[in-house]
């Protein structure tokens, strides 16, 4: 009776940490009501895998049982890449199963054979719960995880994985001699080091990177600024001359008006105010930001031979700031007018399609233009930036590309 | 399909009706000097697909007129044409579904008919009920039950007996997307999409299965931005 009871209380204790390991790394799912039962899910299944494990009294057959039911609820609870859920769900794991051990071998180690300490079980829980708080306590709630390749997932996912098998190891090949057995509980004191240590340099990699693109963010900014700037001087310029014309065109419209050549007059006036008005800010959209941006990629386009045509309403309240705002736009703008220049070469169509719209409460901004061969879509800095516009205000971001066009939507 | 082509320039006019005929479509196109005109002929504006509009005009301009018409035939497309830009924001407030620069028409143009023209695409089944033409737009729903798959629009339903992959074949590229084992739904009809669920405008949820999610949201999103 004691027995059942102490094992109803290890695998809730088990299932609570569990929860609370998983939780400390990964989102959890909007899954409604079956949320607030997740205890209980993963404390039944734990308790199925329990007898399971029991029926076949295999301990390799009861481990991969164990670590695929922590997947299976992680795939469900949480929001989470297959890598994250095998690394974490063994990550789990090997802490569990290494303070287990490390308990097995102080009891083989320090008392006659013939009796059996059950009641260590508890205090091995206890180290085990004490070990997640720590890693809760190390863990600064980085979840950028989709900076780390495939590659390097898998590198790291080795470490907890082979800490299982050397455990497993361990279990079969265990010996009286005091030597051995000594030799086990400095391993798997060791091991535990490891796996936290595996935290430490999995944040570690996941703060650095998050720096980095902050840093390639920094400099973004910093360039479209500075390329925003210089199309201003541009523009001055620009209008400078053209003032320069207009003082001259002025001047013969009143020689035209003083001689009576009415007629010519208003010609020339005509053309002088349709030179005057293209020469002026082309798009207007209620937003300052939104309008220089626009308005920039619009005449460096133009320049080049690429054609844009807009639907676009009023962002008089568009709730971005203006790096985001500049982010957005110059990114996906830049990138569509750099294929336009290339089929323009090959001598096909150029045009830029730009929406941007309020539309049903959402804020939709897509660019669509042609490219000479498929592109691949891969998160340079300026997608992923773009990407961190959009999941910062729980918005969408979405990319296609095919042989003969690119379309890019944010949906805020 | 029927085209007005409103310009106080008779020049520019032509040049725009020799662009749309160059186009390879089959239009019927009459032309207009002023808002005015146009406006008096309501009649004809009110069977046409496309109503090409010059902003610039004396007497009502472009922007009044497009206002006018919608407010009339707020199915008909508006494009409004024009030398400045910066129009834009005014455009928009009178729903015109696009701005051309009229210095740009000939890279312009084909792209914004065809993506008009899209919009206006007839499929054509054999239902249990016989042979029907559809509006694609009028599609809302497909949806399977017991051995046959049933179209949903506005006011009837019509059961075919052909397979849903078969289906979604044929209406691809035309804005639907497969949510479902049972369901291909027409995504101008989404009004919401979140937590796994889709709320139709007709106000219609449907459950989308987690692993079809990211790529329902993607295409939806995508389908948003070409609109």
């Amino acid at each position: 009776m004691a027995l059942w009871v102490l094992s109803f209380c290890i695998m809730a204790i088990e299932a609570w940490g569990s929860v609370y390991f998983f939780d400390t790394f990964l989102k959890k799912t909007d899954v409604g009501r079956l949320g607030k039962c997740r205890y209980v899910v993963l404390y039944f299944a734990d308790m199925v895998v329990a007898l399971l494990g029991g029926h076949f009294d295999l301990m390799g057959i009861k481990v991969m049982l164990i670590i695929l039911v922590s997947i299976t609820f992680c795939t469900v609870f949480y929001e989470a890449g297959w890598k994250q859920r095998i690394f974490f769900s063994g990550l789990n794991y090997a802490l569990l199963f290494l303070t287990d051990l490390f308990f097995l071998q102080i009891e083989n180690m320090s008392i006659s054979p013939n009796v059996v300490l059950t009641f260590l079980l508890l205090p091995s829980k206890m180290l085990w719960l004490c070990l997640v708080f720590i890693v809760r306590k190390i863990w600064k709630g980085q979840n950028n995880y989709g900076e780390l390749s495939r590659k390097e997932w898998l590198k790291f996912s080795m470490i907890p994985l082979l800490t299982v098998a050397s455990m497993l190891l361990m279990f079969f090949c265990n010996s009286a001699e005091a030597k051995v057995q000594t030799a086990y509980l400095f391993l798997s004191v060791g091991l535990i080091f490891i796996n936290i240590l595996v935290i430490e340099l999995l944040q570690g990699i996941l703060e650095k990177e998050e720096l980095f693109r902050e840093s390639a963010l920094a400099g973004q900014k910093k360039e479209s600024q500075l390329a925003h700037y210089r199309d201003m001087q541009a523009v001055y310029e620009r209008q400078g001359r053209k003032m320069h014309d207009y003082k001259n065109q002025i001047r013969t419209m009143q020689v035209l008006l003083k001689k009576g050549d009415t007629q010519a007059a208003a010609a020339l006036a005509e053309r002088l105010t349709e030179s005057i008005s293209v020469e002026m800010a082309a798009v207007n959209t209620n937003h300052p930001v939104v309008d220089a941006v626009l308005n920039q990629k619009f005449h460096a386009a133009r320049e080049q031979g690429v054609s844009m045509t807009f639907r676009v309403g009023d962002m008089g309240g568009l709730r971005l700031n203006e790096e985001e705002t500049v982010i957005l736009l110059s990114n996906l703008l830049d990138n569509a007018i750099h294929e336009c220049v290339k089929a323009a070469r090959q001598g096909r169509k150029a045009v830029i399609h730009v929406k941007l719209v309020q539309e049903g409460g959402k804020l939709i901004f897509s660019v669509r233009n042609p490219v000479v061969e498929k592109v691949q879509v891969t998160e340079g800095t300026g997608l992923s930036n773009v990407k961190a516009v959009a999941d910062k205000y729980g918005g969408d971001f979405a990319v296609s590309c095919d042989a003969e066009k690119f379309q890019a939507v944010v949906m805020l | 399909m029927k085209i007005a082509v409103c310009d106080d320039s008779r020049e520019d006019r032509g040049a725009l009706r020799a662009l749309l005929e160059a186009c390879g479509h089959d239009f019927e196109i009459r032309e207009y000097g002023s808002g005015e005109e146009l406006y008096a002929d309501m009649g004809y504006v009110r069977e046409c697909g496309i109503v090409f509009l010059d902003i610039n005009m004396e007497g009502m301009d472009g922007l009044e007129a497009a206002g006018r018409i919608k407010a009339e035939c707020p199915k008909v497309h508006i494009v409004l044409v024009t030398a400045y830009v910066n129009y834009a924001l005014d455009g928009y407030k009178v729903k015109a579904s696009r701005f051309l620069l009229k210095d740009d028409l000939e890279q312009t143009l084909p792209e914004c008919l065809d993506d008009i023209l899209r919009e206006e695409r007839v499929v054509e089944f054999g239902f249990v009920e016989g042979t029907v033409r559809l509006r694609v737009d009028d599609i809302i729903y497909i949806e399977t039950s017991r051995h046959k798959n049933v179209f949903y629009t506005a006011g009837e339903t019509y059961s075919i007996y052909k397979k849903m992959d078969e289906l979604e074949a044929e209406l691809a590229g035309m804005g639907f997307v497969r949510i479902h084992q049972s369901f291909l739904i027409n995504m101008r009809y989404i009004g919401k999409l979140s937590s796994y669920v889709m709320v139709l405008t007709t106000g219609k949820e449907i459950s989308v299965p987690k692993s079809r999610y990211p790529e329902v949201k993607r295409q939806y999103t995508l389908f948003k931005g070409a609109e």
